[in-house]
């Protein structure tokens, strides 16, 4: 018991020495520092706002907390993937001597963009403020959201970072993929206005599920229906486990690659 | 002027297009991977037979080699050791030809031009290392040495065979330390610290002696990147020997670092770390300073256990081997 106990202690010490250098190597040459995680999706809201606000006038309602809700969700998505995706090859020599399992490298990437996120949500309650949305309780269930989605990603991370080992172009195949996939979770645009199949198609996107789950408990003050939670956590937990599996299996393949 | 609905169309067509590559390359793929089958099967077969006669080639090769084997606990009857090193064998693929990319990649995928050799970095070896002793490793470069300080920290897993040991008491300190030249040389501390095993607690208390040892206490908040490689190396040895935390030693090509005081000073710490109880493993290409340090050594060559026994008997046959080979 103590045992295990003291094996926790060391993970967490780990993760947030890990962590903490991320995000000191992150940005070690700005001078505004992590201030940067709080003001870039508000300025990319100020351009999307002024781009598509009068174009979706009337399908959308308080267009900028739409966009920002999809927004930061997409990005910490596309940034704990895509960090995950190096995690492995960026501690070589750290590897070798892990006393904890190899997954703690990714785990930090994944506790960095949550962290990262963190900040991004001082921007995100003060736009909610100043847009006048109305508090309600539903507004608890956003970060159990947020949870789901760090672990869908962290799946995907372990995939990633093991295929990024053996097949280095991935990274460029993946910020495609990504591009495609963020046409294709209704960030910006109302998903009322595209066709029937593609509406469907859409809501089986994992990225969209997240983002339409946050959306109406946070925008519409509801209680998501049940087939949106069946999503979420399919996905979620899905994922998880398919990644965690991959890791498992490839983990002493990885060791003799590197 | 006609009002084109610019942005929603411009969607529809993306995800069409993207559904569709993406159905394209699957269908390629799986096409790809149905031809290959066929032509893997053969290959496979004839990849076996090969196979088989490698194996029978050492086979007959192997009584010399035993001949040479001293027995490795001529001096700890009945002890239980420390490390138990099992019929090692551990298995490397190397790529025959290197793709330059992607497209590269699949071309050569697609006529089967990407073959595997295998590599055989250790082929059946065993050794025991017991309690207190200061076991050397030697052999000439790439003969598996380091490999085997890989297997036996945990860090690869053997193809087959086993290893007997207690990873948590296993302390690896290698060359190229993994410090981030980015972070300050004190982050560094704490980075690598709790990679090899530390509690936070336990860096508060050391830090000061961690410090004091690499003699580097006016360079803290300095970044790493600014340190010469000596500095560089100071720190992480002693990191690793901080406290009396490590029960088991293992030493990478290290003593041979820094300037000679350095050198005495790391080789007098590890000398009280092996009268404190530890089990010390090293690998060094100064045979001098196996002579001077080990109580045993075990000799691979080529991959191949050649020789374990006491330093004296091993360096000298090793010499001679050498210089037979000139």
């Amino acid at each position: 018991m103590r045992e295990t106990i003291s094996t926790i202690r060391q993970y967490v010490f780990v993760i947030r020495e890990l962590t903490a250098r991320e995000i000191k190597r992150k940005y070690a040459r700005s001078s505004l520092g992590i201030i940067w995680s709080v003001l870039s999706p508000l300025l990319f809201m100020v351009v999307l706002s002024l781009v598509f606000s009068t174009m979706f006038k009337r399908s959308i309602e308080n267009y900028p907390i739409y966009y920002l809700t999809g927004q930061i969700l997409w990005t910490m998505y596309g940034g704990a993937t895509n960090a995950s995706m190096t995690a492995l090859t960026d501690n070589k020599s750290l590897l070798i001597k892990a006393k904890l399992p190899k997954q703690v490298f990714i785990l930090s990437r994944i506790y960095t963009s949550l962290v990262n996120f963190g900040f991004t949500c001082i921007a995100y309650v003060l736009m909610l403020f100043v847009f006048r949305i109305k508090p309600s309780v539903t507004m608890f269930l956003f970060p159990l959201d947020v949870l789901l989605m760090l672990l869908f990603s962290m799946g995907i991370g372990y995939m990633l970072a093991i295929a990024y080992v053996f097949f280095a172009d991935i990274k460029y195949l993946y910020s495609v993929f990504l591009t495609l996939l963020m046409y294709l979770s209704a960030v910006f645009y109302p998903i009322t206005s595209l066709s029937e199949g593609m509406q469907k198609a859409i809501s089986c996107n994992p990225i969209y599920v997240f983002i339409a789950f946050a959306r109406t408990c946070v925008m519409y003050g509801e209680v998501p229906d049940t087939e949106l939670w069946i999503k979420a956590v399919c996905w979620s937990v899905g994922s998880f486990l398919a990644g965690w599996l991959v890791f498992r299996k490839n983990e002493n393949q990885v060791m003799k690659k590197v | 002027m006609v009002m084109v609905k610019f942005s929603v169309f411009n969607i529809y067509v993306v995800g069409i297009v993207g559904v569709l590559l993406f159905i394209l390359a699957v269908e390629g793929i799986v096409l790809g991977i149905k031809k290959l089958v066929e032509n893997r099967e053969l290959k496979k077969q004839q990849a076996q037979a090969d196979d088989i006669r490698k194996e029978k080639k050492r086979a007959e090769k192997k009584p010399s080699v035993s001949m040479m084997l001293i027995e490795d606990n001529w001096d700890h009857a009945g002890e239980k050791p420390v490390i138990k090193v099992e019929d090692v064998t551990m298995e490397f693929h190397l790529s025959s030809s290197t793709p330059s990319g992607l497209k590269d990649y699949l071309i050569q995928m697609l006529k089967r031009q990407i073959t595997y050799r295998k590599l055989y970095a250790l082929y059946h070896v065993s050794f025991n290392v017991y309690k207190g002793e200061v076991v050397g490793i030697i052999g000439t470069n790439g003969s598996g040495k380091s490999t085997i300080l890989k297997i036996i920290s945990g860090a690869l897993k053997p193809t087959k065979g086993k290893v007997y040991v207690d990873k948590k008491k296993i302390q690896l300190l290698t060359l190229g330390t993994g410090f981030d030249v980015e972070l300050t040389a004190r982050e560094n501390v704490y980075l690598n610290g709790s990679i090899i095993g530390y509690s936070r607690k336990f860096l508060d208390e050391h830090y000061d002696e961690i410090v004091e040892f690499a003699e580097l206490q006016d360079f803290m908040e300095e970044k790493v990147k600014n340190f010469s490689s000596g500095m560089v190396s100071r720190l992480g040895f002693s990191i690793a020997t901080a406290g009396d935390a490590a029960e088991i030693l293992i030493l990478d090509e290290v003593l041979s670092v820094g300037d000679e005081f350095f050198k005495k000073k790391s080789l007098k710490r590890v000398k009280e770390m092996i009268h404190g109880g530890s089990t010390v493993l090293m690998v060094s290409h100064s045979l001098q300073t196996i002579l001077d340090n080990c109580s045993k050594v075990v000799w691979i060559e080529q991959g191949e256990l050649r020789m374990i026994g006491e330093p004296k008997t091993v360096c000298e046959a090793y010499r001679s081997s050498k210089a037979e080979g000139e």
